[in-house]
């Protein structure tokens, strides 16, 4: 009896541990969320500026082409980029990130083309490269504090695949982040890049070009998909930390019942302990008076 | 003080506003040459080289920044410079530039006549 209430005791010892742990990467989790929250407004004016430049150029104008917009002919082999975390413990970020990837790359594979996956992230490259799939590039060890430079390491790359590699596509698959508690796995179309131009923002301003608006519009575009990928690695960075972030609050709530649960066990082992005892000592004392 | 207008200038890059100044004259690493902007400049959209900023502001001091070139909107009296990277700050009280990093300049020149040779 007594040796089940000390085993008892260390297990909620052992569980106390791992709540501070599990705490403490909330903690360490609720920061980083915060670091790349900040990324994304700080990268806000640079973003909305370009957007707008890039609006301007395309107003009635249609000769406007760049390599890296112009659709190509299928020969039938398409690039996908998958973004995880490179580290576990954050709940099903990971595995979701994968089915949702897998899925697309299998239907395409079914439809007879040829697939290569760039994995951003330890964790999707570990999973892809132990299977079946080909995986081309990888790319591990970023980090909410992200600089835009060494994002353009891994625009440089993907933008490589399009025009030299020969791919007729660039897809990302990537965890669109909604909210704290929902980060949503999805695929979009990457490259050949969609310059879309929203009607609302129409300006009527004169502007002198120079040089010439074909010659902004190509130096800008390769600019442009680099700025569009930070903001993806920037949001999936937000994704991972909040799904961490829930992930290791759940984790110290459950510890919390745990502990409780064992806690009630350890009292009423204890006190059936001293039930037993007293009884002891009253029959003793009974039979030595009767 | 001087009467000479002033307006206002911002460099943005994706990781942050770099700066953000009041300023009486700009002039611009522009894909053609260097290009002068003061108040009143008309709209223009221009491509910049990676080179050198020059600023001076109503008080008189001058700064020089060194980006790694990108783009230059001008409209309403308000500057907007687009640049993937601030690479140098320099601020000076003086005309005075003798204590500008001369790798860094000397990088940002072979950087900008490496392009230049490109077109």
């Amino acid at each position: 009896m007594a040796g089940g209430a000390r085993a008892l005791k260390r297990r909620i010892k052992v569980v106390k541990n791992t709540q501070q742990i599990t705490n403490a990467m909330k903690m360490v989790a609720a920061a980083k969320l915060k670091v790349a929250q900040a990324k994304i407004e700080a990268a806000a004016p640079y973003t909305d500026k370009m957007q707008e430049i890039l609006n301007r150029l395309l107003q009635g104008t249609d000769k406007l082409s760049h390599p890296l917009t112009v659709e190509k002919e299928g020969n039938n082999r398409l690039a996908l980029v998958i973004f995880t975390s490179d580290r576990g413990l954050c709940g099903s970020f990971n595995s979701n990130l994968i089915r949702k990837g897998q899925t697309f790359v299998d239907s395409l594979l079914k439809e007879g083309k040829q697939v290569s996956l760039m994995a951003v992230g330890e964790r999707g490259y570990a999973y892809f490269s132990k299977r079946k799939y080909r995986v081309i590039a990888s790319h591990t060890g970023l980090e909410p504090k992200i600089r835009f430079q060494d994002c353009k390491r891994i625009g440089d790359r993907i933008k490589e695949l399009y025009t030299e590699d020969d791919f007729d596509s660039v897809h990302i698959c990537y965890p669109k982040f909604k909210n704290t508690m929902t980060v949503i796995p999805t695929v979009i179309p990457f490259l050949p890049l969609a310059a879309e131009i929203s009607p609302s923002n129409e300006s009527d301003t004169d502007y002198i070009f120079e040089p010439e608006v074909e010659k902004l519009y190509n130096s800008l575009i390769p600019r442009y998909v680099d700025m569009q990928l930070f903001r993806l690695l920037i949001e999936s960075m937000t994704s991972e930390y909040a799904t961490r972030m829930t992930a290791m609050t759940a984790a110290t709530d459950n510890a919390d019942e745990v502990i409780d649960n064992l806690t009630i066990t350890y009292n009423k082992m204890r006190q059936s302990a001293i039930t037993s005892e007293l009884l002891d000592i009253v029959g003793g004392a009974n039979a030595l008076s009767g | 003080m001087s009467m000479t207008k002033s307006f206002q200038m911002d460099i943005v890059t994706p990781d942050k506003t770099a700066l953000s100044r009041e300023v009486t004259s700009l002039v611009v690493p522009a894909a053609e040459g260097y290009l002068g902007v003061l108040a009143n400049h008309a709209p223009m959209m221009a491509e910049l080289m990676p080179g050198r900023i020059q600023i001076k502001e109503p008080n008189g001091k001058k700064a020089i920044i060194v980006v790694s070139g990108g783009f230059m909107e001008v409209k309403d009296n308000k500057v907007s410079i687009l640049a993937e990277s601030v690479d140098y700050i320099e601020e000076a009280s003086v005309a005075d530039f003798s204590g500008l990093d001369m790798r860094k300049a000397e990088e940002a020149l072979k950087e900008a006549k490496k392009r230049l040779a490109e077109l």
